[in-house]
């Protein structure tokens, strides 16, 4: 028997498909080479330890995340100008956050539209929805808020924070660093706001939870996220930023929103 | 199921995004776990998962029904897998250096953690190789199969693997795993 043969006879036991014939085979070839004998067993040792790693659940919201970028309708039949698609070649030398630099520019393209749109639906906006309606809106304009910054070095965090609104929706940019898992708390404080989707780049927190008035992000590394609000009165509104961290509340700043930086 | 996909596959063409949500659904944990096993960073992972959906959806109308779906995706998701992790691994090399391994304490492998040393033991297999580990291993395919999503002869991926489970052999004495 040659090295080859054997060696297909091995693969062919290890990956259970070997007839008893060609275990024979190889099991006669092993009596004359007792020094490939500790091959096979290692061999068998690894696989049974492959065979052991177990599937991971995907992380929730991956499909959200894939959809939001999927473009709306079908692309190859005629080729359409496309700001998406545009953008991310602009971008394209970039190698992380490059979908999410669209998805975030998108929704904030989107969400202006949305302004116009004044949607009375009282269930959570899905953000691909947001993002899935851009493009053609150039009328609104936002005006920048009030905006802050964190650097809590001790804890290896650093963050910073800027809003924008316009009559109907306000928009919060928020930038995280941090160099363990990190809760942030982004909360309405009246009933003046509704939260309504969010954007974000790269990295899928391990816990997202949304609810009407806000959400909560636990990450880690660099995070770049867009929140949509919707303002049901043209008053300033507050919203409160949390910082956690095992449990922990590390830094809390309250915002006025929807009133223009002095 | 494969008349399902084909189904989906068609009105996905027709411009139902509806059905192209039911195929992200149903293959997304298959994606995302070929990429994490080839790339053993969650959000590269993820980022694959996305691109790899986002190739599908792009080339949909170039998928030939002939064949099975599910290898076509597989196709595309080891290509995106191993285009990223090369690309992962150059800016590593270039940015940091090649760590020796007194350099990578966490990837020191004690003897009480087999499984999770065994992935990481992967990670050090040239790319070619770790990818018919993977795909034999995690997702039981054929040897034809195997040789259909690499485009490579049956008879490579036989010699291939053998030369795969030889190379994680010596990794794993060295850590210290067999």
């Amino acid at each position: 028997m040659t090295n080859k043969r054997f060696e297909e006879l091995l693969n062919r036991e290890i990956d259970g498909v070997a007839t008893p014939k060609e275990i024979a085979e190889l099991n006669a070839y092993l009596q004359a080479h007792p020094d490939s004998r500790q091959l096979r067993d290692d061999l068998h040792r690894l696989s049974g330890m492959l065979r052991k790693v177990e599937e991971v659940e995907p992380p929730a919201g991956l499909k959200s995340y894939i959809m939001a970028a999927v473009p709306q309708g079908r692309t190859d039949a005629e080729p359409r100008f496309s700001v998406v698609a545009w953008v991310r070649d602009l971008i394209a030398t970039r190698t992380t956050f490059q979908y999410a630099y669209v998805f975030a520019a998108g929704l904030v393209i989107g969400v202006a539209l949305y302004s116009l749109v004044a949607v009375q639906s009282t269930t959570m906006t899905d953000p691909a929805n947001v993002t899935g309606s851009i493009l053609f809106n150039s009328t609104v304009s936002f005006k920048d808020g009030p905006g802050f910054e964190v650097n809590l070095s001790e804890e290896g965090i650093q963050a910073e924070v800027q809003t924008k609104h316009s009559e109907s929706l306000v928009v919060v940019d928020v930038r995280l660093q941090s160099q363990s898992d990190l809760a942030l708390r982004v909360q309405c404080v009246q009933q003046r706001l509704r939260f309504k989707g969010y954007s974000q780049s790269r990295t899928i927190p391990a816990n997202l939870t949304l609810f009407d008035s806000g959400l909560v992000m636990t990450s880690q590394g660099e995070n770049h996220y867009i929140l949509a609000f919707e303002r049901s009165t043209v008053e300033p509104s507050e919203i409160s930023f949390v910082f956690e961290a095992s449990g922990a509340k590390l830094y809390e700043e309250r915002v006025q929103v929807g009133q223009t930086r002095k | 199921m494969v008349d399902d996909d084909l189904k989906l596959v068609e009105r996905t063409l027709k411009g139902d995004r509806k059905s192209f949500e039911c195929i992200v659904e149903k293959y997304q944990k298959l994606v995302f776990n070929l990429a994490l096993q080839m790339s053993r960073n969650a959000d590269d992972a993820a980022d694959i998962t996305q691109s790899v959906f986002l190739k599908v959806y792009e080339k949909l109308s170039t998928f030939d029904p002939k064949y099975k779906f599910f290898s076509w995706l597989y196709r595309i998701a080891v290509n995106e897998s191993v285009n990223l992790v090369q690309k992962v691994e150059r800016r590593e090399e270039l940015s940091e250096g090649i760590a020796t391994e007194e350099e990578m304490p966490d990837r020191s492998i004690g003897s009480q953690d087999t499984t999770h040393g065994v992935q990481e033991a992967l990670l050090e297999l040239d790319v070619p190789y770790r990818a018919v580990i993977v795909l034999k291993h995690f997702h039981d395919l054929s040897y034809q199969e195997i040789g259909q999503i690499l485009d490579i002869p049956e008879k490579t991926v036989k010699s291939r693997l053998f030369t795969a489970r030889t190379m994680l052999r010596t990794i794993c004495q060295r850590r210290g795993i067999v």
